[in-house]
C-alpha cells in the first residue's frame, strides 16, 4: 500500500501510528512554524544540515519530493490522542504480570483491541453512573472523533471531551486543545486567531496537568511566537516531554541543546538526546545523531557505529541517510568499501530527488553488470520499503 | 571494542565460598570468560569481602573481571573489578565511590526508558534477560530485541543474558558486547568448561548482520 502525502494543510490529517507526528504537524502548521521535529522519515533535519564530514560537496540543497509511505503498522487506527496506559515506548511486555484488577478499564482495553462498540458501551455506562469518569468520557469524544463504530461526529466529540475537561481529565483537555489546532489551522478562517489562543490556553492546562504531549506542543506554540523570554520556557517543556520519552520532544530538546537556545549549549546532552529519539524511532534524528558520530560531535567519532545507524535510517527510507550511506561505502570508512551497494542506496536517494553529482562521479565506472545488480537492489530495498517491509 | 561478544558468566546464589570455587575456576580456566558476575546468598559485609578475597584472585588470574552483586565498600575491600546493581538501587552512590577505577554495571531494567535512563549515567555495561528477582525468566523474544536496539544506537555497551545455549547465536546476531549466560553452564551435561568453550565456538561462527556490509 503506497500513498503520496499530499502538501498542504490536508496532511494535517492524522495518520494511524505516527500519531504523535500528526499533533506536531498540526501545531507547527498552527503556529506558523517550519515543521520541526516531526516524524523524520520524509523531511530533512529541521536545524539547517550540518552533514559535512570531511567529504567533498556533502552539503546539498535538501528535497521535498513526494515521497512514498509505508502502510502504516501496529497501532490501532484509533491511536491518536488517547495515551497507553504505559509510555508508547515502553511495551512493558517484560514486565511482572499482575492479577486481573477489578477497577481495570475494561472500556479502554475493549478500544485498544479494536472492540469499539462495546468499548463504546462500556464508556457509556460508566460516564452516566459516574460524572466525574473523565477518562471514559475521553474515550467517548475519541470514538467520535474518530467515528469507530458510530457516525463521526466532531460535535458530539468535542462536547465530551469538554466533559472530561471539565471533570479534570489532562487527556480530554489535551484533545481539546488539539482539536481546537486542527480547527485553527486555516489561518484565514474566520476566529482563527480566538481559536488558536483558545488552543493554546488548552494545551497550558493539559501541560501543567503533566501531560506530555501537550507540554510538547506548547513548547512549539512557545517557539513560534519567537520572543526570547519564551525560549527558555519551550526548553523547560521540551525537557519534561523528553524525560517522558516524547521522541519529537527529544529531537528538539537535542536541537536546542547543540545549538545553544534557550539553554547553555552543551554537546554531550545534545548527543543523549539526540539517542534517545533515535532509539525511540525518529529517523531524522537516527541521521543527525549518525552524523554526530562520524563527526565526534558530543560523543567519540565513531565511524563504523555512525556508518550502522545511516543504515538503519536509510533502510526506513530516508533519502539523506541512503546518499550519507553510498559515499560511505564509496570512501569505505565505517564500513568496507563496496561500489554497487554504493550506487544501489545513491540509486535510492536519487530518485527521492537527492542527486549527488559527486557520487555520480565516483560510480561512473561500474561495469554494466554491476549498474544492473545495483539497480536490482535498489528496486527490491525500495519494494521492502513501500511494503512497510524494512525494519 | 573487539567484532566478536565475549561472554559474561553469571555465577549460582553462593553460600559455600570454598565449595562455589571449583567449578568458576574450571569455567574460567581456559581464559574465555571476560567477566564474573558473583553474588552471595549470605548478607553479612565482613563474611561477603572474605569470600571475595579467596575467589577474585583465582579469576583474576584467568583473565576474567570479577564483578560482584554487593556494596561498593565490599567490592573494593574484597579485591573485585565492580559492582553490579539493580537499577532502583544505589547506583550514584556506586557510581561516586568506583568510578572511574572499577566497574558499575547495571541490570533489573524492566523498561526501555529504565534502561535509557541508566544509560546516561557513567555506567560500564548495562544488562538484559537476566533471571528476575523471584526467580522467573524475561522473554527471550523481548531480550533480544532489547539487546538489539540498544546495540544499533547506543555506545555503552549491553550484556544480553540467555538461559539456554541453544540461544547463544541468536543473542550474538543482535550485537550485543557481551552475552551472560549462568544456570544453562553451570547444568551442562559435560561440565562448564565445556558449556563455555560451546559458547565461544557459537560467537566465533556467528556474524553480526549490518556489521560488515549494510542491508543485505
Amino acid at each position: 500500500m503506497t500513498r503520496e502525502l499530499p502538501d498542504g494543510p490536508s496532511s494535517v490529517l492524522p495518520r494511524a501510528g505516527v500519531r504523535q507526528a500528526a499533533v506536531a504537524v498540526a501545531a507547527s502548521l498552527l503556529l506558523g512554524l517550519p515543521a520541526a521535529a516531526q516524524d523524520g522519515k520524509d523531511k530533512a533535519p529541521a536545524i539547517p544540515f550540518t552533514g559535512d564530514f570531511g567529504l567533498p560537496g556533502a552539503s546539498g540543497p535538501r528535497n521535498a519530493l513526494p515521497r512514498t509511505q509505508p502502510a502504516p503498522t501496529g497501532a490501532p487506527p484509533g491511536a491518536r490522542f488517547l495515551p497507553s496506559p504505559v509510555m508508547p515506548s515502553d511495551s512493558g511486555a517484560d514486565d511482572i504480570p499482575t492479577l486481573p484488577d477489578f477497577t481495570a478499564d475494561y472500556a479502554f482495553a475493549d478500544y485498544q483491541r479494536g472492540f469499539y462498540k462495546s468499548a463504546f458501551e462500556g464508556a457509556s455506562l460508566r460516564a452516566a453512573r459516574n460524572p466525574r469518569d473523565g477518562a471514559a468520557m475521553t474515550l467517548l469524544g475519541e470514538i467520535y472523533a474518530q467515528g469507530l463504530g458510530v457516525a463521526k461526529d466532531l460535535t458530539q466529540a468535542t462536547a465530551w471531551y469538554r466533559r472530561a475537561d471539565a471533570a479534570g481529565d489532562r487527556n480530554g483537555t489535551f484533545a481539546l486543545a488539539m482539536l481546537a489546532v486542527a480547527e485553527s489551522a486555516d489561518g484565514a478562517a474566520a476566529g482563527a486567531e480566538e481559536k488558536r489562543k483558545a488552543a493554546v490556553a488548552l494545551l497550558e492546562k493539559a501541560a501543567a496537568a503533566g501531560h506530555p504531549l501537550a507540554a510538547y506542543n506548547l513548547a512549539l506554540s512557545l517557539l513560534a511566537a519567537r520572543r526570547a523570554d519564551d525560549v527558555s520556557r519551550a526548553v523547560s517543556l521540551l525537557e519534561k516531554a523528553a524525560a517522558a520519552e516524547v521522541p519529537d520532544a527529544q529531537y528538539a530538546l537535542a536541537v536546542m541543546l547543540r545549538e545553544g537556545q534557550g539553554v547553555g549549549r552543551d554537546a554531550a546532552r545534545a548527543a543523549q538526546w539526540m539517542a534517545r529519539a533515535a532509539a525511540n524511532g525518529n529517523i531524522a534524528a537516527q541521521v543527525e545523531l549518525a552524523i554526530m558520530l562520524f563527526n565526534g560531535n558530543g560523543v567519540e567519532v565513531n565511524e563504523e557505529r555512525a556508518a550502522r545507524l545511516f543504515a538503519v535510517a536509510a533502510a526506513r527510507g530516508n533519502a539523506i541517510a541512503q546518499n550519507r550511506l553510498a559515499r560511505i561505502l564509496v570512501a569505505g570508512r565505517g564500513l568496507p568499501k563496496d561500489l554497487v551497494q554504493a550506487a544501489a542506496w545513491h540509486l535510492m536517494a536519487s530518485a527521492q530527488g537527492r542527486t549527488d553529482t559527486w557520487l555520480d562521479t565516483a560510480l561512473k565506472n561500474l561495469t554494466p553488470e554491476e549498474r544492473k545488480r545495483a539497480e536490482l537492489l535498489a528496486r527490491e530495498r525500495t519494494d521492502d520499503i513501500n511494503f512497510g517491509l524494512a525494519p | 571494542m573487539t567484532d566478536k561478544a565475549q561472554i559474561y558468566l553469571v555465577s549460582r546464589t553462593i553460600d559455600d565460598p570454598s565449595g562455589a570455587m571449583a567449578p568458576l575456576a574450571e569455567a574460567c580456566d581456559g581464559g574465555g570468560v571476560a567477566a564474573v558476575l558473583l553474588s552471595f546468598a549470605f548478607t553479612d559485609e565482613r563474611e561477603q569481602t572474605k569470600a571475595l578475597k579467596t575467589i577474585v584472585p583465582v579469576l583474576q588470574k584467568a583473565g576474567a573481571a570479577v564483578i560482584a552483586r554487593t556494596s561498593p565498600l565490599v567490592a573494593v575491600r574484597g579485591g573485585a573489578d565492580g559492582v553490579h546493581i539493580d537499577t532502583h538501587g544505589a547506583v550514584q552512590e556506586a557510581i561516586d565511590t568506583l568510578k572511574p577505577d572499577r566497574i558499575v554495571g547495571v541490570g533489573g531494567l524492566r523498561t526501555r526508558h529504565e534502561a535509557m535512563e541508566a544509560g546516561e549515567r557513567d555506567i560500564d555495561y548495562l544488562m538484559f534477560g537476566e533471571p528476575r528477582a523471584d526467580g522467573s525468566l524475561p522473554d527471550l523474544d523481548t531480550t533480544i530485541e532489547r539487546a538489539a536496539w540498544w546495540a544499533e544506537i547506543f555506545a555503552v555497551p549491553c550484556v544480553g543474558f540467555v538461559h539456554d545455549l541453544d540461544n547463544v547465536a541468536a543473542m550474538a546476531e543482535t550485537g550485543a558486547e557481551f552475552i551472560g549466560v549462568g544456570e544453562a553452564v553451570w547444568s551442562h551435561a559435560e561440565g562448564p568448561a565445556a558449556a563455555i568453550a560451546r559458547v565461544r565456538a557459537i560467537i566465533a561462527t556467528t556474524d553480526v548482520p549490518g556489521r560488515e556490509a549494510p542491508g543485505r
